[in-house]
């Protein structure tokens, strides 16, 4: 019975060559511009989120931190027993935007006495902290401090890549989400032109159940979705150099976890809309709009505390976490296991929801 | 003999609204039954039950042996051929059937012998292959009406099957019902086109208001609500003047549809009353364009359903 469902939405997906160009010539492509265009992102005023260590207790130095501590436009985070290993973990895992060690006296430009503990994506947070400091330092003693920085990578292995490698590796996840969203709101369409022809009368009438339709296309959604993320993580490799040969199984969990959660996501609109042209619509607008909060377009650190707050609850946000964490965080499969569970579990979620949807509004 | 559909007792509800109240109605095998009635009045609940898309409130149905409690079971048995061409455009015709049929759960060998011969019944084996968005009105139908069949039903639903239909793909699905049912499938037409049902069908059912208001082969129905009675019409020029309302109305006439247009229902016996009526009342012969007399028929009562939610 599934591969009955599957056959159908097979054919229609490879007989209309519009779509199929949609679904697997576009995604690379479009991944390629946003990659380009948004691995040079620069400039603003953003609210970061800092985490702070002091290993040293130079008077000037410490009255810095105690300065930088009060600064209501800083989310720091500061503990006195914090090291600059805890700092480079805080932001590798994505815990702050950017981090901050000061390790000697500021009255000193040699050897460095700030070191700015970066994640590579995120270079205008580095920018933006670094100006910042420079600005209270300015206040507090006239002093100016171009010269005081040495920045270090949170991220392993950043020897080997410069900072437009790591934005690269930002946008693998932020593309194929995008991308996977907006084909799941097409194929999901299907189920809008049965019920507006008859055709889930005529399928109802027989021994066949709600789930077992939504099954089969939850099956094909997911299986198109991960070819299409897995091939923007080719171009990826191809040609900007992003290293995925080690990490194959675990980014095909990654691909095939953001394609469960799009296939879930798209048949819930589905089963919430009642035509073709506002399911479109809808389709259209959540998509962007998750896309948007989510961190596909702009990084989500540029954007304000509340509006992260909110992203956390859209598809985007969680394969974003999952691509970024095993490509430019060096996470492991069990260190990603939330992500795991919202990916797969959401996917199932979405899928039964959109089934009880879909069931009481044929019997309407 | 054992009924292939039968409906005792069902009722219906919508919160507080009865959209069936207590209704019962059965088919035997080979039999074409009509079901009828205005808008609303509970047709479309009637299937939707059918189907087990709507849980009744009472009543027993069975299809065949098989209860309405078991629904997998009972709609193994019940085909349903929709009003709208109920088929993927981008497949053809056997495809659109082999997906259908593996939904239905036949598969294999069984799933193509079948596919055989649904597309033999509705005459449809030359064209199996063309897809259907490149089929003519009347191959749609008749691959529609194939879809339904292929699980090999003992009871055939068909859902307002020709409307907005023309003419050529009407006679082919006509056609196609009457194959089937001398095929024994037991048939439920439901359906507006009130000649297609007094050409068509064995019984019919009137439903009003969620009610069964009566059933029986057309003929019977008919004798049984107007007796020997036959319907006079006389359709005027145009509208009355009061004065020869007056007159109308004296002799029994009644409006009917339109202000043009009377009527009034006699003993067979009694149709002189027109001779009379032109002879010594109406003065004004010009304004009478016509006059019918005739067997009411199924649109007769169905007008008057239409309007009072009664009988006559």
């Amino acid at each position: 019975m599934i591969g009955s469902v599957f056959q159908v939405m097979w054919l229609r997906l490879w007989r209309d060559r519009g779509a199929l160009i949609l679904a697997f010539v576009l995604p690379g492509f479009i991944f390629a511009i946003f990659a380009a265009i948004f691995s040079n992102a620069s400039g603003g005023q953003l609210y970061l989120r800092v985490s702070m260590s002091l290993e040293t207790d130079v008077p000037a130095s410490v009255e810095l931190a105690k300065t930088l501590q009060a600064d209501d436009s800083l989310s720091l985070s500061f503990e006195a027993d914090w090291s600059e290993s805890d700092i480079r973990e805080r932001v590798r895992l994505g815990q702050d935007d950017v981090g901050l060690t000061i390790v000697g006296d500021i009255a000193q430009p040699t050897p460095p006495p700030i070191r700015v503990i970066k994640d590579s994506s995120r270079d205008i947070a580095v920018s933006v902290l670094k100006g910042h400091i420079q600005q209270v330092m300015a206040n507090q003693a006239g002093q100016t401090a171009t010269a005081m920085f040495e920045d270090i990578s949170a991220l392993p292995g950043a020897a080997n890549h410069g900072p437009d490698d790591r934005s690269v590796i930002y946008y693998v996840g932020a593309t194929s989400i995008l991308f996977l969203l907006f084909s799941a709101m097409q194929g999901a369409s299907l189920s809008l032109e049965e019920r507006h022809n008859s055709i889930s009368d005529r399928i109802l009438a027989g021994p066949v159940g709600t789930l077992k339709i939504l099954g089969g296309k939850f099956a094909f959604l997911t299986l198109i979705g991960t070819v299409q993320a897995a091939l923007i993580v080719v171009v990826a490799w191809l040609f900007f150099d992003v290293p995925v040969l080690n990490k194959l199984p675990a980014l095909g969990l990654a691909c095939l976890g953001a394609a469960s959660l799009s296939a879930g996501s798209a048949l819930l609109v589905a089963s919430l809309t009642d035509s073709l042209a506002q399911m479109n619509t809808v389709a259209t607008f959540t998509v962007l709009l998750a896309s948007a909060m989510g961190g596909s377009m702009v990084p989500r650190f540029m954007m304000p505390d509340w509006l992260q707050a909110i992203g956390m609850f859209t598809p985007n946000y969680w394969a974003i976490e999952a691509f970024y964490g095993l490509l430019a965080r060096g996470q492991s499969v069990a260190d990603l296991l939330p992500v795991w569970s919202v990916l797969f579990c959401g996917g199932a979620a979405t899928l039964i929801l959109a089934t009880i949807i879909s069931h009481r509004m044929m019997r309407l | 003999m054992k009924p292939v559909l039968n409906i005792q007792n069902l009722t219906v509800s919508y919160g507080q609204h009865v959209v069936l109240d207590a209704v019962d109605l059965a088919i035997n095998t080979g039999e074409i039954v009509g079901l009828i009635g205005p808008n609303g009045a509970g047709k479309s609940s009637l299937i939707k039950t059918l189907c087990g898309r709507i849980k009744p409130d009472d009543g027993h149905m069975n299809v065949g042996d098989v209860h309405l409690k078991h629904g997998r079971a009972r709609r193994h048995l019940m085909g349903m051929v929709p009003q709208d061409i109920a088929l993927y455009p981008h497949m053809t015709g056997r495809e659109n059937l082999a997906a259908f049929g593996r939904m239905a759960n036949v598969t294999g060998r069984e799933l193509r012998d079948t596919i055989d011969k649904s597309l033999r019944a509705v005459g449809m084996t030359d064209k199996q292959n063309v897809r259907v968005g490149a089929m003519s009105g009347g191959m749609k139908r008749r691959i529609n009406v194939a879809a339904a069949i292929l699980h090999a039903p003992k009871l055939l639903i068909f859902d307002e099957p020709t409307t907005g239909v023309d003419i050529p793909a009407r006679d082919t699905v006509h056609r196609l019902i009457k194959s089937l049912a001398e095929r024994g499938l037991a048939i439920l037409l439901v359906t507006h086109e009130l000649e297609q049902v007094e050409s068509l069908c064995d019984k019919i059912c009137l439903l009003a208001e969620g009610k069964n208001l009566i059933s029986g082969p057309p003929p019977d129905v008919l004798w049984q609500v107007y007796g020997p009675s036959r319907q006079t019409v006389i359709r005027l020029a145009r509208s009355p003047e009061p004065e020869f309302i007056k007159a109308l109305s004296g002799h029994g006439f009644e409006q009917a549809e339109l202000p043009t247009v009377w009527q009034t229902f006699r003993n067979v016996k009694d149709v002189g009353i027109i001779s009379r009526f032109l002879a010594s009342t109406c003065t004004d012969k010009a304004i009478i364009r016509e006059v019918l007399v005739r067997q009411p028929s199924l649109s007769t009562l169905m007008h008057h359903v239409e309007h009072t939610g009664e009988l006559p």
